[in-house]
């Protein structure tokens, strides 16, 4: 398939009241790639994927999905374009149910579509098909975090924003977290992926770009691993 | 030893009467304060409002099902301007569960005085038909009374699979669990509030229109209700729909037994002392859990 570009962010800046927390922002994904987004903790990340899905208004730059600005689109409206974000640690409804929690993210489907999509992730997690009637509070760190991966994969988004979704796993979860990402990206994808676990994350990745106090600092093809490297010793102290 | 087993029997009735009617207020006040955040002093006035209307509407000929059904869609007008109007002004604002409350103890407080302006001071009755007794363990009971408990049961039911089975109820539910998620998924905070007001005012405007067919209104039954109805949510552990339908019963049951054995001034001493004991021993409230 030719690459084409599915996300372009051209001088984004956005933070909390009134106070930026990136500035300048200019990046580019290309469909079906994997784009890792590695940065030092407070390097603005998540601020960074708040704007995406468009939990945050920015204050200066657009965004485009597919060719069309959707910079002030209203997060439902991302959703139905195809965007959507899996939180930085986890945010499932504890008091519903698995399957409550995945019909409801799922509303922007048809009835019909929505059962397929719910089967799919049941497919995917057969973990959280096992304990669809469970209230999501019950649930282990890993299922509860494979929920919240499910509650966005319902969507059938084109862009899938991953907010460090290795955050609080035990290593051998992080592993199979990784290889997940993977699989939903041979199905069709494009993910964009924050992580500090810099390693796993080049190694999946087709591009990498490195965050730095709310700024672009540097960016390459993830097969440069080199130069990456590099990059990562300079920028977040030889992690 | 016959006549007090009766008489048992029949406070306890009463009681369970009495207690699945603050449920539906209660259950409104847990509802809107779950979802939105916001400690709604006036929400048992909601009820007051379609217990009155209900009444006025009846006066011009109205017969009471028809009348019932404009007062209990006045009421849930009634939830949506609270929130657009007056709620609406302080999102966002650092002290915002404290405006909300007196937003809605002065609200109260004005509403109590339209009503007395309207109906005076006089003791007020939604006439109903008389449906005459049917006999529980042994002891007649009014039919009314039956009716009347059983259709408040049957609006908790109503409710209870409105949040488990539908979008919006749902989505109350996932605002009440987690806002930042609830956004997450694309879910519109704003559009919910006012639904969550208004569904929370028809619920407790049920309240009046079956308190008034059995009891008499008065300018204060509002404020009552909403007294009971914080009760009831801060024993029942916030949130939980069961738990504050078994302390609705426990309250309505104490409330009765109270008024029959001990006169009825030491009703609401009576029920704040249960409240006093219970949160010494259980802060959480009965069915709450240990904060996490």
């Amino acid at each position: 398939m030719p690459e084409s570009e599915l996300l372009s962010v051209d001088g984004l800046s956005a933070g909390y009241d009134e106070l930026d927390v990136i500035t300048d922002i200019t990046l580019s994904v290309q469909r079906g790639d994997i784009v890792s987004i590695l940065g030092p903790n407070g390097a603005g990340k998540t601020t960074l994927m708040r704007a995406l899905i468009g939990l945050l208004t920015p204050s200066a730059g657009t965004i485009c999905f597919e060719g069309v600005e959707v910079t002030d689109a209203t997060v439902p409206e991302r959703i139905r374009a195809g965007i959507s974000l899996v939180p930085e640690e986890n945010h499932v409804f504890k008091d519903m149910t698995v399957k409550e929690n995945l019909v409801l993210s799922a509303a922007t489907k048809t009835k019909d579509r929505k059962r397929e999509r719910i089967e799919h992730v049941y497919d995917l997690f057969p973990r959280l098909d096992e304990r669809r009637g469970q209230r999501a509070g019950t649930l282990s760190g890993g299922e509860a975090q494979m929920l919240s991966l499910g509650q966005a994969l319902v969507t059938e988004p084109d862009l899938l924003l991953l907010d460090e979704p290795s955050l609080g796993l035990a290593p051998a979860l992080v592993e199979q977290m990784f290889d997940i990402v993977g699989r939903i990206n041979e199905d069709g994808v494009t993910v964009v992926l924050v992580e500090q676990q810099v390693k796993s994350s080049v190694d999946i990745s087709d591009w990498v770009y490195v965050l730095s106090t709310g700024q672009i600092e540097d960016s390459g093809p993830a097969s440069e691993i080199g130069a990456v490297e590099e990059i990562m010793s300079a920028y977040l102290g030889g992690a | 030893m016959g006549l007090s087993i009766h008489l048992l029997v029949e406070t306890s009735i009463n009681g369970l009467i009495f207690g699945s009617l603050l449920a539906l207020t209660a259950i409104g006040l847990s509802l809107v304060f779950g979802v939105v955040d916001v400690p709604n002093f006036a929400q048992g006035e909601y009820a007051a409002l379609a217990g009155f209307a209900t009444y006025s509407l009846m006066q011009t000929g109205l017969g009471l099902l028809p009348a019932a059904a404009i007062a209990l869609a006045l009421a849930a007008v009634a939830g949506v301007a609270t929130e657009h109007l007056i709620i609406a002004r302080f999102y966002g604002r650092d002290q915002y569960m404290l405006y909300s409350f007196f937003a809605t103890f002065g609200l109260a407080f004005a509403f109590e005085e339209g009503v007395r302006h309207v109906y005076g001071t006089s003791f007020v009755k939604i006439p109903a038909p008389a449906l005459g007794s049917i006999n529980l363990a042994g002891v007649d009971v009014n039919a009314l009374r039956v009716v009347t408990g059983l259709g408040a049961f049957a609006m908790l039911l109503v409710l209870y699979f409105y949040t488990r089975y539908t979008h919006t109820g749902l989505s109350m539910r996932a605002i009440a669990d987690d806002s930042v998620g609830a956004r997450i998924i694309g879910l519109n905070e704003r559009r919910l509030y006012k639904i969550t007001f208004g569904v929370g005012a028809l619920i407790s405007g049920t309240t009046g229109i079956f308190y008034g067919v059995l009891f008499s209104m008065s300018p204060t039954t509002g404020f009552n209700l909403t007294a009971f109805a914080f009760i009831i949510v801060v024993a029942g552990g916030l949130g939980k729909f069961f738990g504050t339908y078994a302390v609705s019963l426990l309250v309505g049951l104490f409330e009765s037994f109270t008024a029959t054995f001990l006169g009825s001034r030491y009703r609401l001493f009576i029920v704040f002392l249960l409240l006093f004991v219970l949160l010494a021993f259980r802060p959480n409230g009965l069915f709450g859990r240990v904060a996490e």
